[in-house]
């Protein structure tokens, strides 16, 4: 076993960093959504009768984006397509971080290239939209421009590493491995692999700050969330002064 | 909802996140990394800091060298790779296995993974090849 150069010193410190801001910071996201009353009974409608229903409902919503689709179908199609990719992505990047790789990660493998390639189309598209479409110009804001070119960046550089600035991938895993087991290794010096790493530290950091928490903020909607049930159940606003109810 | 809902919540989303590295810290830890089977000196057709990065780019640009140029640079090709490397299974198949990429050469193409096992559809459950 070799010593651990500056570099990767430098970079595992930055890793674990990253990793315990990421855990921390959506854990206290998701404590504030799910500690936050919520006042009122207003799940849209139609809207389902019991929990089964609205785990369905939820489903579809993470899984489909269905109230998008009611909506907008362009922003459908370019929003569907890059979380999907983004999901096959992300699943193709566990054979960094398992050993053995699973067979269904190795069988994704040549998807998830594929895939990469959507995400960066899907990327762009969602960001000329925010340009192009004057409406959704005017409510654009830097954070929404920076999310856009943070995966774009990540989707380039990954593919660039794939088709041009090829790196030594069995170092990648060495080094990734190094990282989810605690004993970390030296990672490959090539500048597209320290960029692309980069970048996903900065996504890692930026994601629990941003808006990037719909991730898990969405399970919590009281519009998608709530149970289509106000007579049978009360809804009791936990900050309303106590009154009195007669039971009929 | 309450406080008591958001700790579960919190807590539960902590645990989801985490797991992987819960996995990790209760599981042995992976001993396995690539081994290649190195000759003994001799020099390969490119720096091996290049070849480990490069070695599939030669590989295509020597196949259609041969397919579409007729040109035969077997030095730089999968017999190439052979006359020093006889089994894939102690080279090809150290990193390719380890990070989980398939190689679509033996599809076609003859290299034999040990002495005794000489391709996949050979290897037989309890059987000898």
């Amino acid at each position: 076993m070799t010593e651990l150069n500056i570099l990767s010193t430098i970079f595992a410190s930055l890793s674990y960093m990253v990793i315990a801001l990421f855990l921390l910071g959506v854990a206290r996201k998701i404590y504030g959504y799910a500690a936050t009353p919520s006042p009122l009974k207003i799940p849209t409608t139609p809207a389902p009768v019991s929990g089964g229903g609205v785990v369905i409902r939820m489903a579809r919503e993470v899984i489909l984006f269905e109230s998008l689709f009611k909506g907008n179908k362009w922003t459908w199609l370019g929003g569907i397509l890059f979380h999907v990719t983004f999901a096959v992505v992300l699943f193709r990047h566990l054979r960094y971080f398992t050993e053995p790789v699973p067979w269904l990660v190795a069988l994704v493998a040549p998807v998830g290239i594929l895939a990469g390639v959507g995400l960066l189309g899907a990327a762009a598209y969602l960001f000329v939209r925010r340009l192009a479409v004057d409406r959704v110009a005017y409510i654009s804001s830097g954070a929404d421009y920076f999310a856009l070119i943070l995966v774009g960046s990540l989707a380039l550089t990954g593919l660039a590493m794939k088709f041009v600035f090829r790196t030594d991938v069995a170092m990648v895993k060495d080094f990734c491995m190094g990282i989810v087991t605690f004993s970390p290794a030296n990672m490959p010096a090539d500048p597209i692999f320290i960029l692309h790493y980069l970048l996903v530290l900065t996504l890692g950091a930026y994601f629990p700050f941003s808006k990037l928490m719909h991730a898990g903020g969405i399970f919590f909607s009281p519009t998608r969330a709530q149970i289509d049930n106000p007579r049978e159940a009360r809804h009791v606003n936990p900050w309303a002064d106590d009154v009195r109810v007669d039971k009929a | 909802m309450s406080k008591e809902s958001g700790m579960v919540a919190a807590v539960l989303f902590l645990v989801l996140l985490a797991s992987p590295f819960i996995y990790n810290a209760f599981s042995a830890p992976p001993t396995h990394r690539a081994e290649l089977k190195l000759p003994d000196g001799g020099q390969c057709v490119r720096d091996t800091e290049w070849m480990r990065r490069n070695h599939m780019k030669l590989l295509m640009h020597t196949r259609d060298d041969v397919v579409r140029e007729g040109v035969r640079l077997d030095r730089e090709g999968l017999k190439g790779c052979r006359s020093c490397h006889p089994y894939r299974g102690e080279f090809c198949d150290q990193c390719h296995d380890y990070v989980g990429m398939q190689q679509e050469c033996w599809n076609c193409h003859f290299y034999p993974e040990s002495k005794t096992v000489i391709n996949d559809e050979d290897r037989e459950p309890g059987g000898t090849p």
